[in-house]
This record gives C-alpha cells, structure tokens and sequence, in this order.
C-alpha cells in the first residue's frame, strides 16, 4: 500500500471511518501479530497486543512521516507495548542488559526436551531465551525480513549497533540450537526427497 | 556441543518462518469492536458538543441582550451594601475579613499540652 494511501487512511480511520480502520487493519495485523509472537511467545498476548497497537494508532496524532513509516511507527508502538507488558509482568526487567546468552543457564532448551519438541517450537523457545534486545533484533531483522536501516529506526538505535545485538542474537542462537543439528539434517533429508 | 554453522542456523529459522502462527480470524472483529468502542464514540460526543447550531440573528441578539442584562443585575445584587444586623454577618466576615478579625480574637494559650506522637517502628 502506498504511503500516501496509507496517510489518507489513518486520517479517516481517526475521524471514525470503520473501513478506512479495516483496510489498514488488513495491511498491517499480520505482521504485527507474528511479531508479538515472535517477541512473548504467547499467542493471546500477541491477540491482545496487536489489537491495542492500532487502538494506540487512533489514539495518537503523534505520527510523523517525515520520521518514518506508517509501518514501522506500529512496530515501535508494538515494541514499547511488549516492554510494558513484560515489565508489569516482572519477566524482563532488565531491557536494555546486552548479556550474552548463557547456554547452561537458560534452557529449557536441553538436548531432552528439544528432541521431542517440534523445530519451530524449539526456535521460537531459542529466540525467547535470548535477552529482549538481541530477540528483537533477531525477529525484525531474520523473520521480518526488515533493512537494517529500518529495523535499527523502529528500535531507536543506529545499524552499527543493531549490527552488533543481531551478531550476538545469532551466535547466541546457534549455541542453544545445537543439539537439533541431527534434527535439521533430518529435516532437510525430508524436504530433498 | 559445538555451536551450528550460518547454514544450519538459516535453514532453522527459515523452518521457524515458515510455520509463524496466523493471527486468529475473530481477531479483525474483536479489534473493530474496540475501534468502534474508544474511537468512534469519542468521536460521536465531539460531534455532539463541538456541533454548529445556527439560530436566527434576532433570537441571538436577544439571548446576547439576556445575557448582559442577567450579568448586570447579578453584579449589581454583589454591590449591595452591607447593613449591620441585616442578617449577613457571615458575609461580611468573607468578603470583608479585616473589618470583623482584631487582634482581639487572639488570646494567649492558658495550658499547652504537649503529646509525643512516635511510630510503633521506634520500639523495634
């Protein structure tokens, strides 16, 4: 959709047109429910975030596109939304700590448990193990498929240093998704045949 | 365990993003619904009070004149003078305190009691 487009619909979704709030609904969920996914690991919090993101969006006339797009405003709104609620839950203080995944320290992820576990369950429990700002990084960057320019935007921080967490993101990730190894030589043997 | 290889991590998380779980179809009506709740209510009610109302000019002119006069009687009825024994003391006591207040009124105090007032947190 058009970025103009997009301007005219958020200004009739704000002045109370229910279709002009449905076709940006249509634009926009999609993604920002695999995010919220992807980011808490619970898909009735990724129902209640997505929706309060574009409750949010109505809300506020703060946006500004000559700060960015109508896209990535959501993601941030999204962003600020998972932090929140992760914070009154008391899951994740510590946002803004760059640790290191420690590998012994947080699984969940043992050799035991991944074998009978699903592949995308046993990613999607690697990505929620990793810190939040690596994890955001990681879904942004890798699921999302988002520039670096773009993603580092809607994080508020510069490419360098989302460069830098999605390095760690990935080494992180490859360390606990080790013991799979034998699981995704499986996996590709299936889908080469 | 050594750690996977780029490819290894790639093929996993293109395994992941395939299989990303589908926003629920009930989710559309559910935030619509919220929509029409916060948002198109609120609206309704701008409307409402911030709504044009045209009324003929001689009408407006007479509820302009209405208005005036009303202001002019109330402030005429605030200046009235105060008469002694007409049953506004209280009045004058307000509008006029340093007229009825002397230093009179101020008596010294004839027994001070002092109470020692502590948080039960000083015995422990």
């Amino acid at each position: 959709m058009e970025e103009q487009d997009e301007m005219a619909l958020l200004a009739r979704a704000i002045k109370g047109d229910a279709e002009a709030f449905r076709m940006l609904y249509e634009a926009h969920h999609a993604a920002l429910f695999r995010i919220a996914y992807r980011l808490t690991s619970a898909v009735e919090i990724a129902e209640d975030l997505t929706q309060e993101c574009f409750i949010r969006l109505m809300g506020r006339t703060r946006f500004d596109k000559e700060r960015g797009t109508l896209r990535q405003y959501l993601y941030g709104i999204l962003r600020n939304l998972v932090r929140q609620k992760q914070q009154a839950s008391g899951r994740e203080v510590e946002w803004d700590a760059e640790t290191e995944v420690d590998a012994a320290s947080t699984l969940v992820l043992s050799a035991d448990s991944l074998a009978s576990a699903e592949l995308s369950e046993a990613v999607q429990a690697a990505i929620s193990a990793l810190p939040p700002l690596q994890r955001e990084a990681i879904v942004l960057c890798e699921f999302e498929e988002l520039s670096l320019g773009e993603a580092a935007a809607v994080l508020g921080t510069d490419v360098g240093t989302l460069k830098s967490r999605l390095h760690r993101a990935r080494e992180g990730l490859r360390r606990l998704l080790a013991p799979y190894r034998g699981h995704i030589a499986t996996q590709l043997g299936r889908g080469s045949n | 365990m050594s750690p996977l290889n780029d490819n290894e991590l790639n093929s996993l998380l293109e395994q992941a993003k395939r299989k990303s779980p589908e926003p629920p179809p009930q989710l559309a009506a559910r935030t619509l619904r919220a929509y029409e709740a916060k948002v198109a209510r609120s609206i309704s009610w701008r409307r409402y009070f911030l709504r044009r109302v045209s009324v003929p000019w001689p009408i407006g002119a007479l509820a302009a004149l209405l208005f005036v006069l009303i202001g002019a009687l109330t402030d005429h009825s605030f200046r009235q003078p105060l008469t002694v024994g007409g049953g506004r003391a209280s009045d004058a006591a307000l509008t006029h305190p340093t007229a009825v207040l002397t230093f009179k009124e101020f008596q010294p105090v004839s027994e001070i009691k002092p109470r020692v007032i502590r948080s039960i947190r000083d015995d422990q």
